[in-house]
Parts: structure tokens; sequence; C-alpha cells
């Protein structure tokens, strides 16, 4: 229904030139602008999804370009400045070691940001392959895969990140690794029951019997369909590695010194928290936004990809 | 039905099993033993003798099997890092502060998660059910470590009505109750919503409602009882996480409960510990999960369970 219409109103547009030069390309190619063109409509029709989206943006480029937006690199401490609040000179204020706060977050930003999309790198790496694995191959690779994401579903995910963290070791890396290792069990289970869905539909079993071999059925109906839950799933993935660093890091058992980790500067204000309030509270803010920003995207993106699903 | 409760049982034991297996081998294979993590080394001879006695010394699977035998008898252990209590002595006596906090939050969430949930969706479309909506999406999203600090900021730095940690006097609950609450509260008022709204559209409370049924009636009988059904089977498996803690509560507010042990247990390599830990939470999660599959067939007859006989 709403392809037919998108379809319609794409045909209204003068396109007689591209036409010309290949008219099946053009067809093909108006079509899926079409769809995509009414997606980011209903993205942009949801007053949070783009909120959302403005601080997500402005967050990565905040930690992108973390040496040029920072007053001073994040080793910079002098002990005179140490505990001052926030003023002209400290927009932030500073730390109990004389860090310039701001400094500190801007870099704390950098490292949860880099965590969160590294992090859900590994998980897609591992998931999706045993997604498909089991999805199309079904059978005892089904049956295993399946036995897996269960015993993996047994630990909880913080409880079981906190133990591989000690048995891998802290640091950038390995948090990363073991972040990936602890959520890839979502995007697997997920891109299964797409599969095992789809594979039932007419439109598959049309293909098979026209004779279209197995490879191009997953490639050109299965994959293509199961697309747009996985990208939301992906989506929201992120704020919850983002999440898992700073727990870990709070836990004082994720990042290391003297890579800034916004968790862990909420840890260490925790001593001080009666006087140098804003050493608690700006990092937490900091915590919040990035998640707030990354979380709308992802719903925002669930609703304009399947608007059947709200 | 008792093919299929026995079949999920047996799932069960497969998978605390399978858990207990790789607990135990991940263990292990971290390097350094708890007699590693002194100030100082062991001298050699000591260290033996010390393996010897807690039984360290011999092959994995030997030391595998001599911990399962004793934890099926009920004997999980001595941990290392407070030699001088049992393992089911210190859950014994930690758990209590984590369960207390764990049922007043329950306690405190799931009423009034339901009456938000309740009152947003009567009054769909309203500021108030924005409000509500908007609430329950960031109190899900936030981390609760964050509402920890803020509510300290509030509650101790700002208005110096708590204390901003400890245990011991009703003060201290406050604020761990409140900051663990709200994610469950923002959950159940998001669900209560959505199935309620659902149900409030189903042609059987038009029906209630045309044949002259007073709405209370219609609400109590018709609407309540079906928009359960997503309460149980999104809910139930919220209580085991609520009772077995929050770790970052207990640390953010300083509680003496049982979840500064998953921390500290695989710090000092604390097999027996990290072991009953590991177990006891996956046991709890692994019976939460057929309970709600059960109920979710009482509540729902038309539901039926794939490997469940079809005639009961």
């Amino acid at each position: 229904m709403a392809t037919e219409t998108g379809g319609r109103r794409a045909l209204a547009r003068p396109t007689a030139a591209r036409e010309a030069v290949s008219p099946l390309a053009g067809e093909v190619a108006r079509r899926h602008r079409s769809n995509a063109g009414m997606a980011t409509r209903r993205f942009f029709r949801h007053r949070l999804a783009v909120a959302g989206l403005v601080v997500t943006v402005a967050l990565i480029s905040v930690a992108l370009f973390a040496p040029v937006i920072a007053p001073t690199s994040y080793k910079d401490a002098s002990l005179i400045d140490a505990n001052k609040f926030p003023s002209r000179e400290f927009l932030l204020g500073t730390d109990a070691i004389g860090h310039d706060y701001l400094s500190r977050i801007i870099y704390g930003l950098r490292t949860s940001l880099l965590v969160g999309f590294a992090a859900v790198a590994v998980a897609i790496a591992i998931g999706i392959p045993l997604g498909l694995l089991a999805g199309l191959r079904g059978g005892w690779a089904d049956f295993l895969v399946m036995r897996v994401v269960e015993v993996m579903t047994a630990f909880p995910g913080i409880l079981f990140a906190i133990f591989l963290v000690t048995v891998v070791g802290s640091g950038v890396g390995n948090v990363i690794l073991v972040i990936g290792v602890t959520s890839w069990v979502t995007l697997c289970r997920l891109l299964r029951a797409q599969l095992l869905t789809l594979r039932e539909q007419e439109y598959v079993t049309a293909a098979r019997s026209i004779g279209a071999n197995e490879l191009s059925v997953a490639v050109k109906h299965l994959l293509p369909n199961a697309l747009a839950p996985l990208i939301v799933a992906v989506t929201l993935a992120i704020p919850t590695a983002i999440f898992t660093e700073a727990g870990l890091s709070f836990l004082g058992i994720g990042i290391n010194e003297p890579t800034p980790s916004l968790g862990k500067m909420v840890a260490d204000s925790a001593q001080f928290i009666r006087v140098y309030w804003h050493l608690a509270l700006f990092p937490t803010l900091a915590i919040a936004l990035a998640m707030l920003g990354f979380t709308f995207v992802g719903d925002g993106l669930r609703d304009a990809l399947d608007p059947r699903q709200q | 039905m008792a093919r299929y409760i026995l079949g999920r049982l047996a799932s069960l034991v497969f998978v605390l099993f399978a858990v207990s297996v790789i607990t135990f081998l991940l263990m292990h294979a971290v390097p350094g033993g708890p007699f590693d993590t002194g100030e100082r080394r062991l001298p050699e001879a000591t260290r033996q003798a010390q393996l010897e006695k807690w039984g360290l010394d011999g092959p994995l699977w030997q030391q595998y099997l001599r911990y399962m035998g004793g934890a099926l008898r009920g004997d999980l252990g001595v941990p290392f890092q407070s030699p001088t209590e049992t393992v089911g002595g210190v859950i014994a006596r930690t758990w209590p502060t984590t369960v207390k906090i764990g049922l007043l939050t329950i306690g405190v969430a799931y009423p009034l998660g339901l009456a938000l949930g309740f009152v947003a969706a009567l009054r769909q479309n309203t500021v108030l059910d924005y409000a509500v909506s908007l609430g329950a999406t960031a109190g899900l999203i936030i981390p609760n470590f964050v509402v920890a600090i803020w509510l300290i900021l509030i509650l101790s730095v700002q208005l110096d009505w708590l204390p901003t940690g400890g245990w011991g006097e009703p003060s201290h609950y406050v604020m761990p109750v409140l900051a663990y609450a709200l994610a469950p509260t923002a959950l159940v008022a998001r669900y209560t919503r959505a199935s309620l709204l659902e149900v409030l559209r189903a042609d059987y409370v038009r029906t209630a409602r045309a044949k002259g049924l007073a709405e209370r009636r219609v609400l109590g009988a018709h609407v309540a009882r079906n928009a359960a059904i997503p309460f149980v089977t999104v809910l139930l498996p919220e209580v085991p996480n609520i009772l077995t803690g929050s770790i970052f509560i207990e640390a953010a507010f300083r509680v003496p409960g049982l979840g500064r042990y998953f921390v500290t247990s695989t710090f000092t390599r604390d097999y027996p510990m990290i072991m009953a830990l590991v177990l006891l939470v996956a046991a709890l999660w692994g019976i939460t999960y057929l309970l709600t599959d059960l109920l979710y067939t009482v509540l729902d007859p038309r539901i039926r369970l794939a490997g469940m006989p079809v005639g009961r």
C-alpha cells in the first residue's frame, strides 16, 4: 500500500532524461529512493528522534574533534588548580588532581563512543554470521547456536561482563572485546527469528518454485527484508555498550588511567560529593545525554523503518 | 503438561551444568590464583600447602567434581576472602539486605507503574499521557547509578534531608529504593499503558460497553484480566533481577549487600564464591522463565507451548 503511493508520486516527477539512458536502472533507483525517502520523512516527523539525532551528531563531532575542542589535553594537570569550582577559566571546574574538567569530559565522551561503536562492531562480527548460520542452515547448526545462545542468556549480561573483564584484564581494548562478546546474542537471535519467519513467506516460496537457488533466495529476498530490524537493533546496541563501559568503569574495573572515562569520573567524584558537586554532576549528565541521544535515534529508526511495529 | 515441565527442568539442569563448567574453566584460566594477589609472594612450600588445603591441587576435572559433589550436598565451600565463614554463611548474611531493598523496590515500582500506566492509557494523548510516556522512556534509559548520584546531589547535598550512603537506619533505605525503582516503574508503566490501549480497542470491550455494563465492570472484568497477559511475561522476569540486587546501587550508596561480592570475588579469585553467585543467579533466572511460561498458559488458555501435548 505504502510503496504504491510512493511509486505513483515518483512517476509523476519528470525523470524522462534519466529514463532515456536506462529505463530499468531508473525504475529501480526511483523505487529505492522513494522507500528510503518515506522512511526519512517518518523519522523526521518524530520530534524526539530528531532531538536525539541532533544530540548524537553533536556528541560524535565533539568526540571526533576532541583535540581541537578541548581547552587542554586530558593529561594536563596542575595541583595548584585542583578542586576548582566552575569559573570562566575552567568552565566545568577542575578535579582533585587539577585536570580541566571540561577537557576530561570531552575525552571521556570520546572513550565512551569509541567503546560503544567498537563493541557493537565486535558484536556484529560474532552475532550476524552465527544468526545467518542458524537461520539459513537450520538443523544441527541451528541447534548448536541456540544452545550457546541459551547458555549466554543464563549469564546476566553485566555480571558476565564483570567476570570476563577480570579474566582478560581491564583497558580500552579488553573492555571493547568483553562488551562485544557479551552482547552479540541479541543480534544473533533477532536475525535468526527474522530469517525463520521470512523463509515461510509466499514470495520466498514463489522464488523457489521458479527455480531460484538457496543462495540467491538468501541474498535477494531474505537478507534485505531482515535488514530493517537489524539496523534498529544495532543502533540500540550502541547506548547499551556505552552504559556497560560506564558501569564497569564506575565499579573500577573498566578503563585504566590515564584514559578518561565518564563512569570512572562518577566513581571518583563520590567521596567529594558533599563539597565538589560539579565533579559528580557533569559526567553523569554526559552519560545520560549520550544514552538518551542514541536511544531516541534507535527508537525513531524503528518507527521509520518498520511502521507496522509501533 | 507434566512432561513439558520435566523437559524444561531438564533443559534448565543442562544450562546450569554448562554455566558451571564454563565459569569453572574461565575462573581457572585467569592468570594468578587466590594466593598470588597479596602484597608479598608466599614461599613456594607454603603456597603448595595452601593449595592442597583448599583442594586446588590436582587436575581441573578433579577439582570440578569435588566442588560440584560438595555443592550438590549443600556445601558451597569456604570463601577465600573471608576464610572464617562459609560461602553459604556469607550469602545468608548479605543477601537479606539485598532482598530487602529488592522487595521494597518491587513494592514501590509495580503499584506505581501500574497506576501511571493506567492513567496514561485512560487519558490517552493528553499532557498527562505524554509526561508519563516521556518519563518512562527516560527512566528506562538513564543508568541507575547516574540516577543514584542525582538523588544524592538533590536529597543529601542540596536539601540535606538524607545521608549520602551507609546502612542501618530507615533513612538509608530511601535513596537506594528510589534509584532502583525508577527503571522497573518505567517498564511497568510502559507495558501497562500499551497493553491497556490494545485491550480497550478490542471488540469484546466494545460489546461489553454496548450491552450496557458499567464502566467499572468493563475495566475490572474485561480489560484488567486481558491486559495482565503481557504484564506477566514481561515483568515476572524482572523479579530475579531485582532480588539479586544492583551492584551499582549498592556501590553508589555503600550498602553492604550481596552485590559487591560479584566484584570483589572476581578480583580476589575467590573461586567458591564466584561459582556460588553465578549459579545462584542463573538458577533464579531459569526458574523464573519457566514460571513465566507456565503462568502464560494459565492466563491465556489459547497459548500452547512448543512440545506441550494438545489435550492436557
